[in-house]
Protein backbone atom coordinates (compact mmCIF):
# COMPACT_ATOMS: atom_id res chain seq x y z
CA UNK A 1 0.00 0.00 0.00
CA UNK A 2 2.72 2.07 1.01
CA UNK A 3 5.06 1.72 -2.34
CA UNK A 4 1.61 2.74 -4.63
CA UNK A 5 1.25 5.58 -2.59
CA UNK A 6 4.65 6.50 -3.40
CA UNK A 7 4.61 6.11 -6.80
CA UNK A 8 1.19 7.78 -6.98
CA UNK A 9 3.48 11.14 -5.54
CA UNK A 10 6.55 10.60 -8.15
CA UNK A 11 3.92 10.16 -11.01
CA UNK A 12 1.85 13.07 -9.70
CA UNK A 13 5.22 15.36 -9.62
CA UNK A 14 6.59 14.49 -12.50
CA UNK A 15 3.38 15.37 -14.35
CA UNK A 16 3.26 18.13 -12.33
CA UNK A 17 6.71 18.95 -13.38
CA UNK A 18 6.23 18.27 -17.31
CA UNK A 19 2.60 20.39 -17.30
CA UNK A 20 4.49 23.29 -15.70
CA UNK A 21 7.18 23.25 -18.57
CA UNK A 22 4.53 23.10 -21.24
CA UNK A 23 2.69 26.10 -19.12
CA UNK A 24 5.91 28.13 -19.29
CA UNK A 25 6.34 27.73 -22.95
CA UNK A 26 3.23 29.24 -23.76
CA UNK A 27 4.31 32.03 -21.34
CA UNK A 28 7.22 32.15 -23.64
CA UNK A 29 5.22 32.34 -27.15
CA UNK A 30 2.41 34.59 -25.77
CA UNK A 31 3.85 36.14 -23.22
CA UNK A 32 4.09 39.72 -22.28
CA UNK A 33 6.59 40.38 -24.58
CA UNK A 34 5.30 38.82 -27.31
CA UNK A 35 5.65 39.35 -31.20
CA UNK A 36 3.30 41.84 -31.13
CA UNK A 37 4.93 44.28 -28.61
CA UNK A 38 8.66 43.67 -28.76
CA UNK A 39 8.31 42.95 -32.90
CA UNK A 40 9.32 45.97 -35.51
CA UNK A 41 12.24 47.78 -34.43
CA UNK A 42 15.80 47.65 -35.24
CA UNK A 43 19.65 48.17 -33.24
CA UNK A 44 22.30 49.66 -35.18
CA UNK A 45 26.16 49.97 -34.00
CA UNK A 46 28.36 51.92 -36.76
CA UNK A 47 32.28 52.42 -36.19
CA UNK A 48 35.18 53.31 -37.72
CA UNK A 49 38.72 51.80 -37.31
CA UNK A 50 40.50 55.03 -37.94
CA UNK A 51 41.81 56.04 -34.67
CA UNK A 52 45.65 56.89 -36.35
CA UNK A 53 45.85 60.10 -34.42
CA UNK A 54 46.87 59.01 -30.99
CA UNK A 55 46.79 62.65 -29.29
CA UNK A 56 43.27 63.52 -30.61
CA UNK A 57 42.12 59.88 -31.54
CA UNK A 58 43.34 57.70 -28.80
CA UNK A 59 45.45 55.27 -31.02
CA UNK A 60 45.15 52.19 -30.77
CA UNK A 61 44.16 51.24 -27.82
CA UNK A 62 40.84 53.17 -28.48
CA UNK A 63 40.23 51.58 -31.20
CA UNK A 64 40.61 48.64 -29.29
CA UNK A 65 38.52 49.10 -26.73
CA UNK A 66 35.62 50.81 -29.32
CA UNK A 67 35.79 47.08 -30.87
CA UNK A 68 35.15 45.30 -27.70
CA UNK A 69 32.75 48.04 -26.23
CA UNK A 70 30.89 47.77 -29.42
CA UNK A 71 30.64 44.20 -29.31
CA UNK A 72 29.50 43.84 -25.93
CA UNK A 73 26.85 46.46 -26.37
CA UNK A 74 25.57 44.21 -29.37
CA UNK A 75 25.63 41.09 -27.08
CA UNK A 76 24.03 42.76 -24.20
CA UNK A 77 21.28 44.39 -26.81
CA UNK A 78 20.84 40.72 -28.51
CA UNK A 79 20.58 38.98 -25.67
CA UNK A 80 17.31 40.86 -24.59
CA UNK A 81 15.50 39.85 -27.73
CA UNK A 82 14.12 42.98 -27.82
CA UNK A 83 15.35 43.85 -31.50
CA UNK A 84 14.19 41.68 -34.73
CA UNK A 85 16.87 43.31 -36.11
CA UNK A 86 20.24 43.92 -34.08
CA UNK A 87 23.38 44.07 -35.89
CA UNK A 88 27.09 45.23 -35.25
CA UNK A 89 28.65 46.38 -38.07
CA UNK A 90 31.55 48.09 -36.20
CA UNK A 91 34.65 47.90 -38.80
CA UNK A 92 34.74 47.30 -41.86
CA UNK A 93 31.05 46.68 -42.88
CA UNK A 94 30.90 50.75 -41.57
CA UNK A 95 30.70 51.85 -45.49
CA UNK A 96 28.54 55.10 -46.65
CA UNK A 97 26.66 52.83 -49.13
CA UNK A 98 26.31 50.29 -46.34
CA UNK A 99 24.87 53.05 -43.86
CA UNK A 100 22.38 54.20 -46.21
CA UNK A 101 21.12 51.20 -47.29
CA UNK A 102 20.15 50.34 -43.77
CA UNK A 103 19.05 53.80 -43.41
CA UNK A 104 16.01 52.87 -46.64
CA UNK A 105 15.74 49.52 -44.72
CA UNK A 106 14.99 50.40 -41.48
CA UNK A 107 12.66 53.41 -42.11
CA UNK A 108 10.67 50.60 -44.69
CA UNK A 109 10.55 47.70 -42.22
CA UNK A 110 10.91 48.65 -38.47
CA UNK A 111 8.67 51.21 -36.46
CA UNK A 112 11.63 52.09 -34.39
CA UNK A 113 15.25 52.15 -34.94
CA UNK A 114 18.31 52.69 -32.22
CA UNK A 115 21.35 54.05 -33.60
CA UNK A 116 25.14 54.15 -31.93
CA UNK A 117 27.88 55.21 -33.51
CA UNK A 118 31.05 55.33 -32.53
CA UNK A 119 34.25 57.21 -34.13
CA UNK A 120 34.67 60.63 -35.80
CA UNK A 121 33.38 63.65 -37.10
CA UNK A 122 34.59 66.01 -40.36
CA UNK A 123 33.18 68.77 -42.27
CA UNK A 124 32.60 68.06 -46.65
CA UNK A 125 30.88 69.84 -49.31
CA UNK A 126 28.33 68.52 -51.22
CA UNK A 127 27.63 68.86 -54.81
CA UNK A 128 23.38 69.44 -54.47
CA UNK A 129 22.55 72.06 -56.59
CA UNK A 130 21.15 75.16 -54.93
CA UNK A 131 22.60 73.71 -51.83
CA UNK A 132 22.92 76.73 -49.57
CA UNK A 133 24.74 75.00 -46.05
CA UNK A 134 28.21 75.26 -47.30
CA UNK A 135 30.00 73.22 -44.85
CA UNK A 136 27.95 69.66 -44.30
CA UNK A 137 28.90 67.64 -41.45
CA UNK A 138 29.98 64.00 -41.95
CA UNK A 139 31.22 60.44 -40.09
CA UNK A 140 33.80 58.88 -40.69
CA UNK A 141 33.32 55.07 -42.41
CA UNK A 142 35.25 52.04 -41.52
CA UNK A 143 38.90 53.41 -43.77
CA UNK A 144 38.65 57.08 -41.78
CA UNK A 145 40.09 60.00 -43.06
CA UNK A 146 40.50 61.10 -46.62
CA UNK A 147 38.22 58.19 -47.53
CA UNK A 148 34.46 58.32 -48.52
CA UNK A 149 32.57 59.96 -45.53
CA UNK A 150 29.41 59.25 -44.14
CA UNK A 151 27.12 62.20 -45.27
CA UNK A 152 24.34 63.77 -43.54
CA UNK A 153 22.06 64.68 -46.11
CA UNK A 154 22.38 61.21 -47.95
CA UNK A 155 21.40 59.62 -44.78
CA UNK A 156 18.21 62.55 -44.57
CA UNK A 157 17.48 61.37 -48.56
CA UNK A 158 16.85 57.72 -47.30
CA UNK A 159 14.52 58.87 -44.37
CA UNK A 160 10.76 57.89 -45.18
CA UNK A 161 9.09 57.05 -42.22
CA UNK A 162 11.09 59.17 -40.02
CA UNK A 163 11.64 55.93 -37.79
CA UNK A 164 14.98 56.78 -36.41
CA UNK A 165 13.90 57.48 -32.77
CA UNK A 166 17.05 57.11 -31.09
CA UNK A 167 20.86 57.83 -32.18
CA UNK A 168 23.78 58.10 -29.97
CA UNK A 169 26.94 59.58 -31.65
CA UNK A 170 29.85 59.00 -29.77
CA UNK A 171 31.63 61.36 -31.81
CA UNK A 172 32.69 65.12 -31.62
CA UNK A 173 30.47 68.42 -32.12
CA UNK A 174 26.92 66.91 -33.28
CA UNK A 175 25.52 67.63 -30.09
CA UNK A 176 26.38 71.34 -30.07
CA UNK A 177 23.04 73.85 -30.28
CA UNK A 178 25.02 75.18 -33.82
CA UNK A 179 25.64 71.60 -35.29
CA UNK A 180 22.09 69.73 -35.18
CA UNK A 181 21.74 71.15 -38.40
CA UNK A 182 19.01 72.06 -40.82
CA UNK A 183 16.51 70.99 -43.86
CA UNK A 184 15.94 73.28 -46.04
CA UNK A 185 12.28 73.64 -48.67
CA UNK A 186 13.40 70.84 -50.91
CA UNK A 187 14.25 68.54 -48.10
CA UNK A 188 18.17 68.83 -48.09
CA UNK A 189 19.67 68.82 -44.68
CA UNK A 190 22.77 69.63 -42.70
CA UNK A 191 23.29 68.36 -39.27
CA UNK A 192 23.82 64.66 -37.74
CA UNK A 193 20.76 65.25 -35.88
CA UNK A 194 18.42 66.61 -39.03
CA UNK A 195 19.58 64.08 -40.71
CA UNK A 196 19.02 61.25 -38.92
CA UNK A 197 15.79 62.17 -37.37
CA UNK A 198 14.02 64.49 -39.64
CA UNK A 199 13.99 67.08 -36.74
CA UNK A 200 15.84 70.24 -35.51
CA UNK A 201 12.62 71.05 -33.24
CA UNK A 202 13.91 68.73 -29.82
CA UNK A 203 14.47 70.26 -26.48
CA UNK A 204 17.93 71.10 -25.83
CA UNK A 205 18.16 69.37 -22.67
CA UNK A 206 16.27 66.16 -22.61
CA UNK A 207 17.85 64.82 -19.04
CA UNK A 208 16.09 67.80 -17.58
CA UNK A 209 12.95 68.52 -19.19
CA UNK A 210 12.13 65.47 -21.05
CA UNK A 211 9.99 66.87 -24.36
CA UNK A 212 7.73 64.00 -24.79
CA UNK A 213 8.64 63.80 -28.35
CA UNK A 214 9.54 60.19 -28.33
CA UNK A 215 12.89 60.51 -30.20
CA UNK A 216 16.28 61.24 -28.21
CA UNK A 217 19.37 62.28 -29.63
CA UNK A 218 22.92 62.20 -27.65
CA UNK A 219 25.79 63.55 -28.99
CA UNK A 220 28.97 65.38 -27.72
CA UNK A 221 29.14 69.57 -27.65
CA UNK A 222 32.86 70.08 -28.49
CA UNK A 223 35.30 66.62 -27.97
CA UNK A 224 34.09 63.41 -27.30
CA UNK A 225 35.31 61.54 -24.71
CA UNK A 226 37.89 58.69 -25.26
CA UNK A 227 36.46 55.24 -24.25
CA UNK A 228 39.96 54.63 -22.57
CA UNK A 229 39.59 57.66 -20.47
CA UNK A 230 39.97 56.65 -17.07
CA UNK A 231 36.42 58.64 -14.82
CA UNK A 232 38.48 58.88 -11.65
CA UNK A 233 36.64 56.39 -9.89
CA UNK A 234 37.06 52.77 -9.00
CA UNK A 235 39.08 51.82 -12.36
CA UNK A 236 36.36 52.76 -14.85
CA UNK A 237 36.47 54.46 -18.20
CA UNK A 238 34.31 56.13 -20.53
CA UNK A 239 33.65 52.59 -22.38
CA UNK A 240 32.46 51.37 -19.03
CA UNK A 241 29.72 54.01 -19.06
CA UNK A 242 28.70 53.54 -22.29
CA UNK A 243 28.50 49.20 -22.12
CA UNK A 244 26.50 49.87 -19.01
CA UNK A 245 24.33 52.44 -20.47
CA UNK A 246 23.11 50.36 -22.63
CA UNK A 247 22.87 47.68 -20.05
CA UNK A 248 20.33 49.27 -17.90
CA UNK A 249 18.53 51.02 -20.92
CA UNK A 250 17.65 47.07 -21.41
CA UNK A 251 15.59 46.88 -18.22
CA UNK A 252 11.93 46.57 -18.58
CA UNK A 253 10.84 50.17 -17.84
CA UNK A 254 13.57 52.08 -17.54
CA UNK A 255 14.25 55.40 -19.71
CA UNK A 256 17.08 56.43 -21.58
CA UNK A 257 17.36 59.01 -18.15
CA UNK A 258 17.48 55.93 -15.65
CA UNK A 259 20.09 54.13 -17.95
CA UNK A 260 22.52 57.37 -18.12
CA UNK A 261 22.02 57.97 -14.44
CA UNK A 262 22.21 54.36 -13.04
CA UNK A 263 25.41 54.16 -15.78
CA UNK A 264 26.93 57.67 -14.01
CA UNK A 265 26.14 56.51 -10.97
CA UNK A 266 27.79 53.36 -10.68
CA UNK A 267 31.17 54.91 -12.93
CA UNK A 268 31.38 58.43 -11.16
CA UNK A 269 31.98 59.75 -7.92
CA UNK A 270 28.71 61.31 -8.25
CA UNK A 271 25.29 59.77 -7.54
CA UNK A 272 23.59 61.00 -11.17
CA UNK A 273 24.20 61.81 -14.36
CA UNK A 274 23.24 65.48 -13.62
CA UNK A 275 25.95 65.83 -11.15
CA UNK A 276 28.77 64.27 -13.16
CA UNK A 277 31.02 65.94 -15.55
CA UNK A 278 29.37 64.26 -18.92
CA UNK A 279 26.67 66.61 -17.79
CA UNK A 280 28.54 69.51 -16.05
CA UNK A 281 31.76 69.54 -18.50
CA UNK A 282 34.96 67.90 -18.78
CA UNK A 283 38.48 69.45 -20.35
CA UNK A 284 40.03 68.14 -23.58
CA UNK A 285 42.78 69.25 -25.78
CA UNK A 286 41.81 71.47 -28.34
CA UNK A 287 43.67 70.19 -31.22
CA UNK A 288 43.54 73.97 -32.75
CA UNK A 289 45.30 75.54 -29.68
CA UNK A 290 48.63 74.31 -28.25
CA UNK A 291 48.53 72.99 -24.93
CA UNK A 292 45.29 74.88 -24.27
CA UNK A 293 41.95 72.55 -22.99
CA UNK A 294 38.27 73.52 -23.89
CA UNK A 295 35.25 71.80 -21.97
CA UNK A 296 32.88 69.67 -23.62
CA UNK A 297 29.70 68.15 -22.50
CA UNK A 298 27.58 65.37 -23.65
CA UNK A 299 24.12 66.32 -25.09
CA UNK A 300 20.53 65.06 -24.37
CA UNK A 301 17.96 66.20 -26.95
CA UNK A 302 14.66 65.72 -27.15
CA UNK A 303 13.05 62.52 -24.83
CA UNK A 304 15.37 61.32 -22.18
CA UNK A 305 11.82 59.33 -20.80
CA UNK A 306 12.04 56.85 -24.16
CA UNK A 307 12.29 53.63 -23.38
CA UNK A 308 14.89 51.57 -26.16
CA UNK A 309 13.18 48.61 -24.36
CA UNK A 310 10.70 48.14 -26.64
CA UNK A 311 6.94 47.02 -26.37
CA UNK A 312 6.07 49.26 -24.03
CA UNK B 1 -19.48 7.77 -11.13
CA UNK B 2 -17.15 4.65 -9.26
CA UNK B 3 -14.40 5.25 -6.53
CA UNK B 4 -11.32 4.72 -8.83
CA UNK B 5 -12.88 7.10 -11.54
CA UNK B 6 -13.28 9.54 -8.47
CA UNK B 7 -9.77 8.85 -7.50
CA UNK B 8 -8.88 9.63 -11.05
CA UNK B 9 -10.69 12.65 -11.43
CA UNK B 10 -9.20 14.17 -7.86
CA UNK B 11 -5.23 13.01 -9.01
CA UNK B 12 -5.82 14.82 -12.41
CA UNK B 13 -7.20 18.42 -10.72
CA UNK B 14 -4.31 17.94 -8.35
CA UNK B 15 -1.86 18.12 -11.07
CA UNK B 16 -3.44 20.67 -12.75
CA UNK B 17 -2.96 22.63 -9.37
CA UNK B 18 0.28 21.52 -8.99
CA UNK B 19 1.34 22.25 -12.07
CA UNK B 20 0.24 25.26 -12.31
CA UNK B 21 2.10 26.50 -8.81
CA UNK B 22 4.98 25.43 -9.98
CA UNK B 23 5.12 27.20 -13.47
CA UNK B 24 4.72 30.64 -11.54
CA UNK B 25 6.59 29.54 -8.43
CA UNK B 26 10.14 31.27 -10.47
CA UNK B 27 8.11 34.55 -10.71
CA UNK B 28 8.23 35.39 -7.18
CA UNK B 29 12.09 36.41 -6.23
CA UNK B 30 11.77 36.48 -2.03
CA UNK B 31 15.39 37.87 -1.93
CA UNK B 32 14.40 40.47 -4.25
CA UNK B 33 10.93 41.50 -2.72
CA UNK B 34 12.78 42.14 0.20
CA UNK B 35 15.63 44.01 -0.69
CA UNK B 36 13.03 46.83 -2.59
CA UNK B 37 10.57 46.99 0.04
CA UNK B 38 13.55 48.89 2.08
CA UNK B 39 13.51 51.26 -0.61
CA UNK B 40 10.27 52.54 0.55
CA UNK B 41 11.64 52.62 3.79
CA UNK B 42 14.30 53.89 2.98
CA UNK B 43 12.10 56.97 1.16
CA UNK B 44 9.50 56.92 4.24
CA UNK B 45 12.27 57.26 6.83
CA UNK B 46 15.32 59.27 4.96
CA UNK B 47 13.68 61.49 2.09
CA UNK B 48 10.65 61.70 3.98
CA UNK B 49 7.86 60.50 1.58
CA UNK B 50 4.53 60.20 2.22
CA UNK B 51 4.79 56.75 0.70
CA UNK B 52 1.22 55.26 1.97
CA UNK B 53 -0.41 58.55 -0.37
CA UNK B 54 0.86 56.26 -3.35
CA UNK B 55 -0.24 53.56 -5.40
CA UNK B 56 3.79 52.09 -5.57
CA UNK B 57 4.85 49.56 -8.39
CA UNK B 58 7.91 47.92 -8.82
CA UNK B 59 9.30 48.01 -12.43
CA UNK B 60 11.84 46.08 -14.08
CA UNK B 61 15.03 44.83 -11.65
CA UNK B 62 18.23 43.03 -12.64
CA UNK B 63 20.75 41.21 -10.50
CA UNK B 64 24.16 41.17 -11.62
CA UNK B 65 27.87 39.86 -10.52
CA UNK B 66 29.81 42.73 -11.60
CA UNK B 67 33.91 42.15 -11.87
CA UNK B 68 34.18 45.21 -9.47
CA UNK B 69 31.71 43.58 -6.86
CA UNK B 70 34.30 40.36 -6.90
CA UNK B 71 30.69 38.23 -7.01
CA UNK B 72 28.77 39.99 -4.87
CA UNK B 73 25.20 40.39 -6.06
CA UNK B 74 24.36 43.80 -7.17
CA UNK B 75 19.96 44.44 -7.77
CA UNK B 76 18.99 47.10 -9.51
CA UNK B 77 15.61 48.34 -9.80
CA UNK B 78 12.90 50.67 -10.43
CA UNK B 79 9.68 52.07 -8.44
CA UNK B 80 7.01 54.21 -9.74
CA UNK B 81 5.34 56.16 -7.42
CA UNK B 82 1.58 57.50 -8.32
CA UNK B 83 -0.90 59.44 -6.46
CA UNK B 84 -3.17 61.87 -8.36
CA UNK B 85 -1.61 64.62 -7.89
CA UNK B 86 2.21 63.18 -7.78
CA UNK B 87 4.04 61.27 -9.96
CA UNK B 88 7.68 59.41 -8.60
CA UNK B 89 10.16 57.83 -10.40
CA UNK B 90 12.57 55.94 -8.01
CA UNK B 91 15.47 54.26 -9.33
CA UNK B 92 17.72 51.89 -6.38
CA UNK B 93 20.87 49.55 -6.55
CA UNK B 94 21.82 47.04 -3.58
CA UNK B 95 25.56 45.24 -3.20
CA UNK B 96 25.00 42.57 -1.52
CA UNK B 97 21.60 43.16 0.72
CA UNK B 98 22.63 46.56 1.13
CA UNK B 99 20.87 49.79 -0.24
CA UNK B 100 23.83 51.59 -1.93
CA UNK B 101 21.99 54.19 -4.21
CA UNK B 102 18.58 55.65 -4.44
CA UNK B 103 17.30 58.98 -7.35
CA UNK B 104 14.01 59.90 -6.82
CA UNK B 105 12.54 61.86 -10.03
CA UNK B 106 9.91 64.13 -9.66
CA UNK B 107 7.78 63.02 -13.31
CA UNK B 108 4.86 65.09 -12.01
CA UNK B 109 3.42 67.70 -9.23
CA UNK B 110 4.93 67.70 -5.95
CA UNK B 111 6.38 65.23 -3.62
CA UNK B 112 4.20 64.09 -0.50
CA UNK B 113 6.00 64.36 2.32
CA UNK B 114 5.83 63.59 6.12
CA UNK B 115 7.34 66.94 7.02
CA UNK B 116 7.46 70.04 5.34
CA UNK B 117 11.22 70.02 3.63
CA UNK B 118 13.41 73.21 4.69
CA UNK B 119 14.14 75.65 1.66
CA UNK B 120 17.82 76.16 2.86
CA UNK B 121 19.80 73.90 0.91
CA UNK B 122 22.36 72.98 4.32
CA UNK B 123 19.17 72.39 6.18
CA UNK B 124 18.06 70.04 3.46
CA UNK B 125 21.70 68.31 3.52
CA UNK B 126 21.68 68.50 7.60
CA UNK B 127 18.00 66.55 7.72
CA UNK B 128 18.72 64.09 4.91
CA UNK B 129 21.65 63.02 6.62
CA UNK B 130 20.68 63.15 10.45
CA UNK B 131 17.57 60.77 9.05
CA UNK B 132 19.98 58.97 7.47
CA UNK B 133 22.04 57.81 10.78
CA UNK B 134 18.93 57.08 12.22
CA UNK B 135 18.02 54.93 9.84
CA UNK B 136 21.09 53.19 9.94
CA UNK B 137 22.53 53.64 13.05
CA UNK B 138 25.73 54.48 11.46
CA UNK B 139 28.04 56.87 14.09
CA UNK B 140 30.13 57.99 11.14
CA UNK B 141 27.31 60.20 9.48
CA UNK B 142 27.73 62.84 12.94
CA UNK B 143 31.36 63.86 11.47
CA UNK B 144 30.25 64.58 8.00
CA UNK B 145 27.06 66.53 9.45
CA UNK B 146 29.54 68.77 11.53
CA UNK B 147 31.78 69.43 8.24
CA UNK B 148 28.38 71.28 7.15
CA UNK B 149 29.26 74.43 9.52
CA UNK B 150 32.37 74.89 7.68
CA UNK B 151 31.51 75.36 4.27
CA UNK B 152 29.06 77.64 2.48
CA UNK B 153 26.38 75.36 0.53
CA UNK B 154 25.29 77.54 -1.67
CA UNK B 155 28.82 77.57 -3.90
CA UNK B 156 31.12 75.58 -4.52
CA UNK B 157 33.25 75.10 -1.84
CA UNK B 158 35.66 72.10 -0.02
CA UNK B 159 37.31 71.42 3.40
CA UNK B 160 38.86 68.51 5.17
CA UNK B 161 38.48 67.50 8.69
CA UNK B 162 41.04 64.91 9.76
CA UNK B 163 40.98 62.18 6.74
CA UNK B 164 37.06 63.40 5.50
CA UNK B 165 36.64 65.89 2.43
CA UNK B 166 33.61 67.78 1.38
CA UNK B 167 33.07 69.12 -1.82
CA UNK B 168 29.84 71.05 -2.81
CA UNK B 169 29.10 71.88 -6.10
CA UNK B 170 26.61 73.64 -7.17
CA UNK B 171 25.47 73.83 -10.66
CA UNK B 172 22.53 75.24 -12.78
CA UNK B 173 21.17 71.55 -12.27
CA UNK B 174 22.09 70.51 -8.95
CA UNK B 175 23.74 70.87 -5.46
CA UNK B 176 25.64 68.16 -4.26
CA UNK B 177 27.17 67.06 -1.50
CA UNK B 178 29.94 64.64 -1.62
CA UNK B 179 31.83 63.55 1.78
CA UNK B 180 34.60 61.03 1.00
CA UNK B 181 37.74 59.67 3.21
CA UNK B 182 40.78 58.90 2.65
CA UNK B 183 43.00 56.44 4.29
CA UNK B 184 46.91 57.06 3.81
CA UNK B 185 46.35 59.17 0.56
CA UNK B 186 43.89 56.35 -0.90
CA UNK B 187 40.21 56.94 -1.38
CA UNK B 188 37.83 54.62 0.70
CA UNK B 189 34.99 55.60 -0.79
CA UNK B 190 31.81 57.96 1.04
CA UNK B 191 28.42 59.54 0.89
CA UNK B 192 27.00 61.73 -1.78
CA UNK B 193 23.87 63.53 -1.65
CA UNK B 194 22.09 65.94 -4.48
CA UNK B 195 19.22 68.22 -4.84
CA UNK B 196 17.17 69.44 -7.34
CA UNK B 197 14.86 72.15 -7.70
CA UNK B 198 14.82 71.63 -3.57
CA UNK B 199 14.35 68.11 -3.89
CA UNK B 200 16.36 65.35 -2.84
CA UNK B 201 17.78 63.92 -6.15
CA UNK B 202 20.20 61.51 -5.48
CA UNK B 203 22.35 59.86 -3.11
CA UNK B 204 25.01 57.07 -2.94
CA UNK B 205 26.93 55.21 -0.36
CA UNK B 206 29.80 53.23 -1.28
CA UNK B 207 31.81 52.91 1.98
CA UNK B 208 30.99 49.15 2.05
CA UNK B 209 31.69 48.10 -1.46
CA UNK B 210 33.87 50.83 -2.90
CA UNK B 211 34.59 48.89 -6.13
CA UNK B 212 37.44 46.68 -6.29
CA UNK B 213 39.08 47.69 -9.77
CA UNK B 214 42.49 49.02 -9.41
CA UNK B 215 44.08 51.13 -12.30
Amino acid sequence: MKKTVALTFCVLLLLAVVFSILILSMDDEAGSHGDAQNGDSAFIIWGTLDYADETYMGGEPERNASRDICDAIHSLVFDTQQYDYCKNFWGNDTQPDQVYGNVSYCEENYNFTAIFYKGHSIGAYCDVEGCMFGEHWTLYAAEGYKHEYIMDYLIHDRISSGTHDFVFLWTCGYGAEDMIGDIDENGHSVGMMASWMNTTDLEADGYASPDGSNQCFIGFDGYSIFFITQTGYGGFDYGDFAALFFEYAMIDGWTVNDALDAAAEETHWQSSFGDCQLYTGYLMPDPHGSGQYVTCYMRVWGDGNLKLRRGE
Amino acid sequence: MNPWTKRLCLLLVLVVVSAVLFAYLPAVHVAETSDSDEVLVFLEEVVRIDVAKYDVTLLGTSVTHPDWLAGLAQVTGKYSLESETSKLDVLFKFRNGTLYWCLMRVVEGSPHYLDVPSGNIRDLADGFLQNYQDYSGDSELGSMRNMLDVVDASENSTATVDNLKLTVSVTSFSSSFDWRCTLDGTDCGGVDISFHNGHFYAFGDDRSYYPMITQ
